[in-house]
C-alpha cells in the first residue's frame, strides 16, 4: 500500500484532533458541527491507518495487489464509464425537474403560512437552478473545445 | 453487433474473468460485448483484434456482412 494512504490518513487524525479541541475548548454555537466534523475525520483517519497496517503485512501484500488491479480495470473500464456519463445524465434532468418543481411547492407553502422563511428558500433554490444550468453550458463548451 | 468473442475465448481455454483481466476490462463487459449488448469502443476492439491474432472485421460481424467476410446480396 503506498505511503501516501498512511499520510492522508494522519491528516485525518490531525485535522479530527484539531476540530475536536475547538469544540471542547471554545464557547461558540459551532461546537456541534465541530464535534460532528472531529468525530467523521477521526473515524476515517483511523480506519485509513488501521487499513495500511493490515495490508502491509507480506501476507496480505498480494491480495492488496491483486484488489487494486480490479479496482483500477474498474474505474477506468469503458462500459463502467459510459454507464457514468449516462446516469449522470439522467440525474441532472431529474434533478432540473425536482428544483423547477421546489420553488412553486415553497412559494405555495410559504404564501399558506406553513412555512415562514420561504423566501430565502426559493431563493436559493433558483439559484441553484441558475447554477446548474449555466455551469452545464460552460462544461459543454469547454469539452467542445478540447475535442473539436 | 454480432461478434465471435465467446467462441474464440472460448477455444483458447479462458473463461470471462481471465479473458477480462487479459485485456483490461471488467468481467461485465466482457458479457455484455458477447451478448451483442454493448459495442465496444474501436480501441477496445483492437486490442480483442490484438488479442485473438484476428482482424476487427473477422471478430465483429457489421450488418450486411457475414460470418466468412464475404457481403451479403439481395
Amino acid at each position: 500500500m503506498e505511503k501516501k494512504k498512511l499520510t492522508e490518513g494522519i491528516i485525518f487524525v490531525a485535522v479530527g484532533v484539531v476540530l475536536m479541541l475547538a469544540a471542547f475548548l471554545t464557547e461558540s454555537v459551532l461546537d456541534g458541527i465541530f464535534s460532528g466534523f472531529a468525530g467523521g475525520a477521526l473515524g476515517v483517519g483511523i480506519a485509513i491507518i488501521i487499513k495500511y497496517f493490515r495490508w502491509l503485512s507480506p501476507q496480505n501484500a498480494e491480495k492488496y495487489r491483486k484488489i487494486e488491479e480490479q479496482k483500477d480495470i474498474a474505474v477506468h473500464d469503458e462500459l463502467n464509464i459510459k454507464l457514468r456519463d449516462q446516469s449522470c445524465r439522467i440525474v441532472y434532468k431529474i434533478n432540473f425537474w425536482i428544483l423547477c418543481l421546489s420553488m412553486p411547492a415553497f412559494s405555495i407553502l410559504g404564501a399558506m403560512g406553513v412555512i415562514k422563511e420561504y423566501k430565502i428558500i426559493v431563493m436559493y433554490l433558483f439559484a441553484l437552478l441558475v447554477a446548474q444550468v449555466v455551469l452545464g453550458c460552460v462544461v459543454f463548451n469547454q469539452l467542445r473545445k478540447k475535442y473539436c | 453487433m454480432e461478434n465471435l468473442v465467446e467462441k474464440l475465448r472460448k477455444e483458447r481455454g479462458l473463461n470471462q474473468d481471465e479473458f477480462a483481466e487479459a485485456i483490461r476490462v471488467s468481467r461485465q463487459t466482457v458479457s455484455s460485448i458477447e451478448r451483442g449488448k454493448y459495442n465496444p469502443s474501436l480501441e477496445l476492439a483492437f486490442t480483442i483484434a490484438d488479442f485473438f491474432g484476428k482482424t476487427i472485421e473477422e471478430i465483429f460481424i457489421h450488418k450486411g456482412g457475414t460470418e466468412d467476410g464475404k457481403e451479403k446480396t439481395d
